[in-house]
């Protein structure tokens, strides 16, 4: 059933620091700016790398793609932005837009961190 | 047997989790598996998203949901009173280009229906609203 969008922020350092967004709930046409607009704070006081940790969404649509569609134009040129652990639901929508080959995917936390 | 439910909503993006909600109950009473039930929800919810945003404009209007089925498929129906539009006559987006390159991954909603149900319909009613017919076959 339907879950109202969470999201929590960590910071993390490993070779670099990272900015963490941990996500859960569902991503959809009316939650996705929420999604866009904690990323946008985090980058705009200066956060270059983002992990988002896609674990816990429970729902995603085109308009959840957009969110990190835009993310990861924001950081690019400075920065990067992977992705964690997506959810079944994540990734059926990945994959049929095929933007499952674009982002880098991972599924361990602390591979993830070591990889920025 | 045929069974039916109908749900009404308001026209807006705050009845996206309800209409998945719905339909997710229906689908459960359908016995349907877990990944047809996910890719009807993703139609499902892209399809209302693009009434409200595209059919509607964000004006205020009614959505009115019918779920359907027998042993063979699940029928969703999707009436809306937005001026007629068949969005299947979209061009699909080209999904060649990199999908980086894109500006933004939009338009890509009847995409995702069309790849995620087993067949799509649309008409024109008597009544003169639009009708949108997903339905994935069950067997």
């Amino acid at each position: 059933m339907s879950e109202t969008l969470r999201i929590a922020i960590a910071e993390e350092t490993r070779n670099a620091p990272v900015t963490v967004l941990q996500i859960s709930g569902d991503l959809d046409g009316k939650s996705y700016h929420e999604l866009e607009a904690k990323a946008g704070e985090a980058i705009a006081k200066g956060s270059t790398n983002i992990l988002l940790d896609l674990g816990g969404v429970n729902y995603m649509g085109s308009a959840g793609l957009r969110a990190l569609h835009s993310i990861s134009n924001k950081v690019k040129g400075s920065g990067q932005m992977r992705l964690l652990n997506p959810s079944e639901a994540v990734a059926r929508v990945m994959k049929t837009l095929g933007f499952d080959k674009v982002f880098s995917i991972h599924h361990d936390y602390e591979e993830a961190l070591k990889a920025f | 047997m045929v069974q039916r439910s109908t749900l009404t909503l308001s026209a807006n993006l705050d009845s996206l989790g309800l209409a998945r909600d719905f339909v997710q109950h229906s689908g459960e009473a359908a016995r349907l598996d877990g990944e047809a039930m996910g890719n009807l929800l993703i139609a499902v919810d892209e399809a209302v998203t693009n009434i409200v945003t595209h059919g509607y404009k964000d004006a205020p209007g009614e959505i009115n949901l019918e779920c359907e089925h027998d042993a063979d498929r699940f029928v969703v129906r999707l009436r809306d009173s937005a001026p007629l539009f068949n969005p299947l006559t979209l061009a699909p987006p080209d999904l060649s280009e990199s999908p980086m390159e894109r500006d933004a991954p939009g338009g890509f909603g009847v995409s995702l229906i069309r790849s995620l149900v087993s067949d799509v319909h649309y008409r024109a009613t008597p009544a003169g609203h639009n009708e949108l017919t997903l339905l994935m076959h069950l067997t």
